[in-house]
């Protein structure tokens, strides 16, 4: 009796589940949120991107089948459109695998999209690691129409592609965990990945990373783009910097986690080429910010250091160390430069820095309220900013000097 | 009720069984002769053999008698019944009649005894026993001889750098065995008596100068204790002599290696020993025990705790693995990589089980394959072998079952058990396994967690003849660390001070 | 003497464990929205305060070579002695209680969502009985054998999180609110290290009272180390701005960090290592205060108490509707008086001590 009385509660326990538990092929994954704008007041269009399981697996039925089901509808937040998913998919919608969340630009200029945002995080399953994506246009289309050639899966894409920044810095590092940040400490503006899926009317030639999503002309069919930043202020988007751009404020920043960019220069002596060479930032910035008078004062020095990948020119850089100095003296220059047009827009059109300066300019202050009364993004449209970049040669590769091109073959 | 009835049982069940044993030897030798006839029932018991003569040189009748089987009949012939019957010279008459004895049998050890029990039991070790007309004194020869294997490697316990000798099924054997790696005067051998139909004797081998007296007298104790008919073997005797009979966790170390026992002797265990069987028990041993190996310190330091990490692992897979695969994929599903968690979703579609169900059917397929691998006949072995890889392996996935990575599973935590070293230690992870599952299958992880957490606590509250199954680690007492990791073999100074050794440093 | 009893390994465990996983709750959401970045100083501004009282206390139990109900009724006469334990015991009692029902709001919230809070609070009181029946030694030895692989854990937490962008400027302004309100919350807050003072209960099972001076003063000054460096942790890498408004920060901080692409969420493992702690935690409370019980009203057997204390804290912690008011109503009120009381004992049984001596000596 004693045991009949123990083993019924268990096989009950056992054969009918307990509450939290799913079977695995119960659940639907979504691997992307997309969000728009709907016209309903207290509402907003949002897409899942639901893998499906059998693709790619051998021996399943799944060859045929479409890498994933896609469904938009209207619903009051993303968390609670779940269940109305079920009305098409069979399975308990699930996000613990969600690697990212694209949002349409349009969207993302409202105040509203925000407040939709913000309140996902209260869900267990929202992980603060989700990469957010800013689409030029609807999410809902930029999910339907990124159709990765080589992923099989789709949060694979997403998985490989946001991955991306810690290598070229082309894309920023944008997780919903630094755009809480950003929003709660009311500093610094948000840099979210910018991307697209349509073809700029306005291509143009950027050299290797002047572009905006769209811009490159690329041939191929796959037409997605990933590429610059969506720069947003207070969570609400304002404005758009290139890939160029990008990189640089990445490298304005204190710690730059990009570990290589390749980029070019304008060869000093033959105007016609540029030299190719791969930067990296050795140590963190040092970066002073002067809080005493009523301008504040912004000293940066930037410590980079550059291997020459490759001098089309056919200009000896490498053994010359006259030339050398020349073209360092000249990347200098050039670099200075940039960042300091990119800071200037940032403090007359955007007026929010997107270097995170406020951590720096926060070590001035004894308590909150202190800082909080100097106003630090106030005062930073007004700042005096002096940027010094230290360029270091650290390699050439491994060739030495260029190989000798006959001037007249040239002419011809 | 029963109680009571059990003990008047008894109580008559002893009277009937000693009557005749508590006799004294007679001086009258006929007398003597048919007392033995029939408590060895000689009238039917054909192995049970009296050889009559007359003793010249003593110019008195005599008698031997010893059990076929047990004696060496050339030793008899030429050592006892020769000389008895042959030597007549230099006799001297006024000497004292032992002394006599000793004098013309020339065999290596002679007992002189005077009760009828001690004869019985001499007989029955295979001694050969000689009554002499008119002494009230019985002689047990030692002609005992009896059949056993050959020494050979251990067979559960292999090692590939040390020795490979392993116990055999004869005590003197196996005591040879250890006094041949331990030569040192302090090591005895203590017989204890057992109060029980074929008083069986129980050898207790320790080293005098560093046991713990009182280890010593609790196995005694418990020894004494012991009320049944006989016991066959140590494997018997472990589980009459253990704290806590229902439990799951072992407190008594089985060992069939000799050099093994040798160590722990060193360390101030006892070592208890018995007829019959090709290993030997060593009391009293912590959680640690069951996990080192006699090859642990044999390699080197890094190579010794390289296998000791890699057991450790075992260890834990054995344990989890199952339980932590239900748990993840069915309360977890955020912890496997996105992937893998396609991947086994793809696989279950089609199964018609959920994961607890599936894993149930392979771990009992598999325990069925372990068992039936061990009873089968060796000339059909092979074949379990294939049944097991085809039915387990393939076509319980290619018929949609079971899916592939269950296969990974269990196959894995079947490995993994293998690798335990000890035999008790193995079915205790085997049997707990099918707890872990059940609790993971209800609370997922934290199923797990309680599970493991009440097996540590329990583990703490354990005992082995009074030393904490998990000291020296807590209650913690000073050693030289040989518990998951050793030190190296310089550094293992200290001699575990929580098995109360008498000396404390190894010198 | 039994050379199996409790030493100071075991009593260290105990500490670090009860102690050392109050950061892992509710606790730091008490602390940031005070404090904000310069919360990290609370511990050790904390531990410094209580350490006067601690020191006084010690400096007692050696001197008398008792527990700590023991000590206190001996000091105070049986009437006020019994007042004062009962009163430590009804503090344990209901501190328990409510810390217990925030665990399970925690695991509920995160893990299990669907199933009911009372399942997993009775599952978590049954399980913890079950060990503290066991009795004192089964928990001090329990408590050290999962020590080092919870510390493993921790650690390795840390060493992840470090990869992850942090940045020592979030620690600034370095007095958050100001020093007075650092100054005033660690006093207010004092009473998370309390458990040096009451584990004092376990003494009657412990080789030497010597040793559990030891272990309180290696267990604070450890665990005022411990947890600074965690909510410096906490700060550095989710800036205190944002701590503001985030519940439990531990959880976060295990579901932030990744090991590269594919091992990416963590928190389960980590879960595993919180589980044990807490459970042996709970272990530990249940057990002093049934132990509180017994020896405040002289009764036998603490293990049969445990018996109706168990239901008890199920039932009061069944009580709060929410992890907010289990944790920041009662547990915030739970803790301040709890402050005030541990800080003043010590200093009110010293009096205590040098009257007896005074009008002993005449």
């Amino acid at each position: 009796m004693k045991k009949i009385m123990f083993i019924i509660p268990l096989s009950i326990f056992i054969l009918t589940g307990c509450w939290d538990k799913h079977e695995i092929e119960e659940q639907a994954f979504v691997v992307v949120i997309g969000l728009d704008d709907s016209e309903k007041e207290d509402g907003v269009s949002v897409t899942y991107q639901i893998a499906n399981p059998q693709v790619g697996i051998p021996n399943t039925g799944g060859e045929k089948e479409v890498a994933s089901e896609i469904i938009t509808f209207t619903a009051p937040d993303f968390i609670t459109a779940r269940d109305l998913a079920n009305a098409t998919v069979a399975r308990k919608v699930n996000f613990a695998h969600t690697k990212a969340m694209v949002i349409g630009e349009d969207f993302i200029r409202t105040e509203k999209a925000k407040k939709f945002l913000t309140s996902g995080i209260r869900d267990r399953e929202i992980r603060r690691d989700i990469q957010v994506v800013v689409s030029k246009e609807k999410a809902a289309d930029f999910i339907k129409n990124n159709n990765p050639n080589l992923e099989t899966r789709p949060h694979k894409f997403y998985d490989l592609m946001t991955g991306r920044w810690a290598e070229t810095g082309l894309v920023p590092l944008s997780d919903l965990q630094r755009y809480f940040q950003r929003i709660e400490s009311k500093n610094d503006a948000y840099l979210a990945i910018y991307a697209t899926t349509e073809k700029s009317d306005d291509d143009k030639y950027g050299n290797e990373d002047d572009y905006l999503p769209g811009q490159i002309d690329q041939k191929g069919s796959s037409r997605t783009q990933l590429i610059g930043s969506a720069l947003l202020k207070d969570g609400v988007m304002i404005g758009t910097l290139t890939g160029e751009e990008t990189r640089s404020a990445l490298n304005l920043r204190s710690k730059s986690i990009a570990k290589y960019m390749r980029v070019t220069y304008k060869d000093p002596f033959n105007k016609k080429y540029r030299v190719a060479a791969l930067l990296t930032k050795p140590r963190s910035n040092k970066i002073e910010i002067l809080t005493q008078e009523v301008t504040p004062k912004v000293n940066v020095t930037i410590p980079l250091s550059f291997k020459i990948l490759a001098i089309p020119s056919g200009e000896n850089y490498v053994t010359n160390l006259e030339n050398q100095e020349l073209l360092r003296r000249h990347v200098e220059d050039t670099l200075k430069k940039k960042y300091n047009e990119l800071v200037k827009i940032t403090q007359e059109e955007y007026k929010i820095n997107p270097f995170n300066w406020s951590r720096v300019a926060r070590k001035n202050f004894l308590t909150m309220q202190e800082y909080e009364e100097y106003d630090w993004d106030d005062k930073y449209t007004n700042a005096d900013v002096n940027i010094k970049v230290e360029v270091k040669f650290t390699g050439f590769g491994k060739q030495l000097g260029p190989p000798k091109v006959d001037e007249k073959d040239e002419g011809k | 009720m029963n109680i009571k009835k059990l003990f008047s049982n008894r109580k008559k069940f002893e009277v009937t069984r000693n009557s005749s044993k508590e006799e004294k030897i007679k001086d009258n030798l006929e007398h003597n002769i048919s007392t033995l006839s029939s408590i060895f029932e000689s009238s039917i018991n054909s192995d049970f053999v009296i050889r009559q003569c007359d003793v010249l040189s003593l110019e008195k009748k005599a008698s031997t008698f010893f059990l076929n089987g047990l004696v060496d009949p050339k030793e008899i012939e030429e050592f006892i019944i020769n000389a008895l019957t042959n030597s007549e010279e230099n006799v001297n008459k006024n000497m004292d009649i032992e002394q006599l004895v000793n004098d013309i049998i020339p065999i290596k050890n002679i007992k002189a005894v005077s009760m009828i029990s001690e004869c019985v039991q001499g007989l029955n070790n295979g001694q050969t026993l000689l009554l002499v007309e008119g002494i009230e004194n019985g002689f047990l020869l030692d002609t005992t001889k009896i059949e056993h294997r050959g020494v050979e490697t251990p067979q559960n316990e292999l090692v590939i750098k040390g020795s490979n000798e392993g116990f055999v099924e004869s005590v003197a054997i196996n005591k040879a065995l250890i006094r041949k790696q331990l030569r040192y005067e302090k090591l005895v051998s203590d017989n204890v008596e057992l109060h029980n139909r074929a008083a069986d004797s129980v050898s207790l081998m320790y080293v005098n100068d560093l046991v713990d007296k009182d280890v010593v007298e609790d196995v005694k104790k418990r020894l004494r204790d012991i009320d049944v008919d006989t016991i066959q073997n140590i494997a018997l005797l472990e589980q009459y002599l253990e704290e806590r009979p229902y439990s799951l966790v072992p407190t008594i170390l089985y060992t069939e290696r000799p050099d093994r026992v040798v160590s722990y002797m060193l360390e101030g265990h006892v070592v208890i020993l018995a007829e019959n069987s090709p290993a030997c028990l060593v009391v009293p041993v912590t959680f640690w025990s069951f996990f080192h190996t006699a090859e642990d310190n044999y390699q080197r330091w890094a190579y010794g705790n390289f296998i000791r990490i890699i057991r450790l692992l075992c260890f834990l897979i054995a344990i989890v693995t199952p339980s932590f695969y239900v748990a993840v994929t069915t309360f977890h599903i955020e912890m496997l990589p996105t992937d893998l968690a396609l991947a086994i979703a793809a696989k279950r579609e089609t199964i018609p089980f959920p994961v607890i169900v599936e894993v149930l059917i392979m771990e009992v397929a598999f325990e069925i394959l372990r068992e039936a691998g061990i009873r089968v006949p060796s000339p059909i072995g092979p074949t379990i072998g294939i049944v097991g890889t085809l039915i387990l392996g393939q076509a319980a996935v290619e018929a949609n079952i079971i899916s592939p990575i269950m296969v990974i599973v269990v196959a894995i935590t079947g490995l993994s058990s293998f690798a335990i070293p000890d035999i008790s230690f193995s079915f205790m992870i085997r049997v707990i396994r099918f707890g872990f599952l059940l609790s993971a299958a209800i609370f997922g992880l934290f199923g797990i967690v309680i599970c493991l957490t009440l097996s540590v606590a329990y583990l703490t509250t354990l005992h082995s003849f009074g030393v904490p199954f998990l000291s020296p680690k807590t209650p913690y007492n000073p050693s030289s660390k040989d518990l998951i990791f050793r030190r190296t073999i310089r550094k293992q100074r200290i001699r575990p001070t929580n098995i109360n050794p008498q000396d404390s440093t190894r010198k | 003497m039994n050379k199996y009893k409790l030493g100071t390994r075991e009593m260290v465990a105990i500490l670090l464990i009860t102690i050392g996983t109050k950061f892992t709750d509710a606790t730091p959401n008490l602390l940031f929205p005070k404090t904000y970045m310069a919360t990290w100083m609370v511990p050790l501004f904390a531990a410094g305060m209580i350490a006067i009282p601690l020191a006084i206390f010690l400096h007692l139990l050696n001197k008398y070579e008792l527990g700590l109900v023991d000590l206190v009724k001996k000091l105070s006469g049986k009437f006020v002695g019994t007042v004062f334990s009962s009163f430590i015991f009804i503090f344990y009692l209901v501190g328990t209680a409510f810390l217990m029902s925030d665990y399970v709001f925690i695991l509920s919230t995160l893990y299990f969502p669907q199933t009911p809070d009372y399942v997993i609070l009775v599952v978590l009181a049954v399980v913890c009985f079950g060990i503290a029946s066991g009795g004192p030694y089964m928990i001090g030895r329990t408590a050290w054998i999962v020590l080092p692989y919870v510390m493993i854990a921790l650690a390795l937490l840390l060493i992840l999180a470090m990869v992850e962008e942090m940045d020592t400027a979030y620690l600034f302004p370095i007095f958050g609110k100001g020093l007075d309100v650092v100054v005033k919350e660690s006093f207010l807050k004092n009473s998370i290290y309390v458990e040096t003072i009451t584990m004092a209960t376990f003494i009657p099972f412990m080789t030497k009272v010597k040793q559990y001076s030891k272990a309180a003063i290696i267990g604070l000054s450890i665990l005022a180390i411990e947890m600074s460096f965690f909510f410096m942790f906490y700060v550095t890498i989710f800036d205190a701005y944002s701590l503001e408004d985030m519940l439990l920060p531990f959880q976060h901080l295990t579901r932030v960090v990744e090991l590269g692409r594919f091992i990416s969420n963590f928190e389960g493992y980590f879960l595993v290592f919180w589980l044990i702690a807490s459970i042996v935690k709970y272990t530990v409370y249940l057990f002093v205060t049934a132990h509180l019980f017994t020896q405040t009203f002289n009764v036998k057997s603490t293990r049969f108490h445990l018996i109706p204390i168990t239901t008890l804290m199920v039932l009061i912690g069944m009580y709060p509707d929410n992890l907010i008011s289990s944790s920041f109503l009662y547990r915030n009120t739970v803790l301040h008086i709890g402050s005030f009381f541990f800080f003043i004992l010590p200093f009110l049984l010293w009096i205590l001590s040098l009257r007896k001596k005074a009008s002993a000596s005449p």
